[in-house]
């Protein structure tokens, strides 16, 4: 296990790079003198460009521009906004909180959602439990976040009043608000992982359910509860952690759509900002981190599913 | 892989199992059981009702998308205006069909852009194998290692919006899995009789590849192409919503949502329409690559 945690690390490297040359050449892809992108439609002088164009380096030829900026990244330097001079890394930390909470509030409703629901419908396949828990998931797969978001907005938020529709209140100074605040968002991102999870579950527990051992528990007269939640759902659950991990992966990532329509100051939302603000740097550093934090959470799903299954063959 | 699949849930299952020349044969079988599958045809018919809408729609609808009517602002589903206007008052039924043209459109470049650079790279990984085998792969792997939205959302902020944009960062995402698939496909392929047999009769090995060893990679190919469109489809809205679209008046179906949020209390069908477009066109194209999947393998291509 240990060789294999340090040869997952080694093929980290390549991945990383290969990810840094992406969002380096993205500020390369603007069409034009990415200097006068940036600096937009504000007035400015030869000198004023000069500082930009010099700040991001962008007077060497490319190669040097991408070893220095890889080189100051893996100092910790993320770079520095252009609207604000703040350091990106600095920006990126101050909002991952937010982003986090609603990553763990929406992974907590998705898998309460989820396990259940795909355990009944697979338990009693063709009923209507079934039935109810596939349309469900049919339903959470079909629509997008951003409707959903507004179809919740409008029912439990402006017509029910149950909810605010929008803000953020951070928990250490009002926990009760915060939760209230947390709970559409949440709900929404919840609704999209557990759709895709309940059909996992329940594919999977369909799986188990014909194996042999489900049978030699069954005629060993064990009863069939006792097989169902103790063996079956034990062994499903394990295979359900990659594609709940990816969800993880892509909750901590921040979704843009939520974070927006919730008006929720995490990441995504800062990604957001920096592309209508025009902030490449601020863009790049903090497209860059997310990236790398996406590829290490996925890692250590692999790596703990390698761990609940030692089965997985070492590749 | 595709040719012996593990649990076919149908009597035509052994139909399924044919070999080289039969892909055809094989195909039309997937589309029989295909037809008796009742979830999946509804899907069709929701798909081939939002292909037609944008390819024959805005010759039959009279309403311009763009006339704005301050008069008519927000106005209720009416014989006049069959969804309601919108916030300046145009018609929510002209701009949906305008939309769909945009929406298909978008998805048809993704998807053809990724099976087109997707497929032959997976195809040619497979066949050479060894180093270049390696190389392809690794590259893949870390591609899939990037989150697909963040990537499209910075193409688009750094190309500007429009169709070619919009086919690569849409596109660029589902180029890893055509290549996984079909690389999977033709290494299984690849030991099979047919190909020693053509291998025999002196045929290329680019010529064995392509039109003996791929069409007999096609089920899955196929099961890919379907949920990439909705997926296509998702993303392209989700870019419109966030404002990153084509800019307005443009009637793309996630800009209209997005314009709809301030009115949402005193005109809901403005955020309701559109939205309800956007999901029946996801959920008809999510409804037949179930159905496809449950007849070729379904474990195989779980993505």
């Amino acid at each position: 296990m240990f060789l294999y945690v340090l040869r997952r690390l080694f093929h980290l490297v390549p991945v990383l790079l290969f990810v840094s040359l992406i969002v380096f050449l993205i500020v390369h892809l603007i069409p034009g003198d990415p200097v006068d992108a940036m600096l937009g439609e504000q007035r400015y002088d030869r000198e004023q460009y000069e500082i930009v164009r010099r700040k991001m380096g962008l007077d060497k030829p490319l190669y040097a521009q991408y070893a220095g900026w890889l080189g100051r990244v893996l100092q910790g330097d993320f770079g520095e906004s252009i609207r604000n001079q703040r350091p990106v890394l600095d920006a990126v930390i101050e909002r991952y909180p937010a982003t986090i909470y609603l990553a763990m509030a929406a992974l907590l409703i998705g898998i309460s959602i989820a396990i259940p629901a795909g355990t009944v419908a697979a338990v009693r396949q063709n009923t209507l439990w079934d039935y109810s828990a596939m349309s469900f998931a049919l339903f959470g797969i079909a629509v997008p976040n951003f409707w959903l978001a507004l179809l919740l907005i409008l029912g439990l938020g402006l017509y029910l009043g149950w909810f605010p529709t929008l803000g953020y209140t951070d928990p250490t100074t009002n926990f009760a608000l915060f939760l209230h605040h947390l709970a559409l968002p949440a709900l929404v991102l919840g609704t999209d992982m557990a759709s895709a999870v309940t059909r996992y579950v329940r594919a999977e527990m369909l799986e188990q359910l014909r194996l042999d051992y489900v049978r030699t528990a069954r005629a060993k007269g064990l009863p069939r509860r006792l097989v169902i939640y103790k063996h079956t759902l034990r062994n499903s659950l394990i295979a359900a952690t990659t594609v709940i991990g990816l969800h993880v992966g892509r909750l901590l990532g921040g979704s843009t759509v939520v974070e927006m329509i919730f008006a929720w100051p995490g990441v995504a939302r800062l990604v957001l900002d920096a592309v209508y603000s025009r902030d490449y740097p601020l863009l790049q550093g903090a497209v860059l981190f997310l990236a790398c934090t996406y590829v290490c959470v996925n890692l250590i799903v692999d790596l703990l599913y390698k761990w609940l299954d030692p089965r997985i063959a070492v590749q | 892989m595709a040719d012996a699949p593990a649990s076919v849930p149908f009597e035509t299952g052994g139909a399924l199992l044919a070999q080289a020349g039969a892909a055809r044969a094989r195909l039309l079988d997937a589309l029989a059981v295909l037809l008796r599958n009742r979830l999946a045809m509804v899907g069709l018919i929701l798909v081939v009702t939002i292909s037609s809408i944008a390819l024959l729609g805005p010759h039959l609808v009279v309403s311009d998308p763009l006339q704005m009517n301050l008069s008519e602002r927000l106005s209720k589903p009416s014989s006049r205006h069959w969804l309601g206007t919108d916030a300046y008052g145009r018609d929510i039924l002209a701009r949906v069909v305008f939309g769909a043209r945009i929406a298909m459109q978008v998805a048809l470049g993704a998807v053809f852009l990724a099976v087109a650079v997707g497929v032959p790279l997976g195809a040619v990984s497979g066949y050479a194998g060894g180093a270049l085998d390696s190389l392809i792969m690794r590259m893949i792997d870390a591609f899939l290692a990037f989150p697909g939205r963040l990537l499209a959302i910075a193409l688009v902020a750094a190309m500007g919006p429009s169709f070619l944009t919009f086919y690569v960062a849409i596109g660029i995402n589902s180029v890893p899995g055509y290549a996984r698939v079909v690389r999977g496909g033709v290494l299984a392929q690849k030991a099979k009789e047919y190909v020693e047999a053509a291998h025999m009769t002196g045929e290329s090995g680019t010529r064995i590849l392509f039109s003996q060893i791929l069409p007999n990679c096609m089920a899955p190919i196929l099961v890919l192409v379907t949920l990439d469109f909705a997926h296509a489809i998702l993303v392209e809205s989700s870019l419109s919503f966030l404002g990153l679209g084509f800019p307005p008046p443009a009637p793309s179906w996630g800009l209209m949502l997005s314009e709809a949020r301030g009115y949402m209390e005193v005109a809901p069908h403005v955020a309701i329409v559109p939205g309800a477009v956007i999901s029946l066109t996801i959920l008809g194209f999510n409804l037949i690559g179930d159905g496809l999947r449950d007849i070729f393998d379904p474990r195989e291509y779980e993505r």
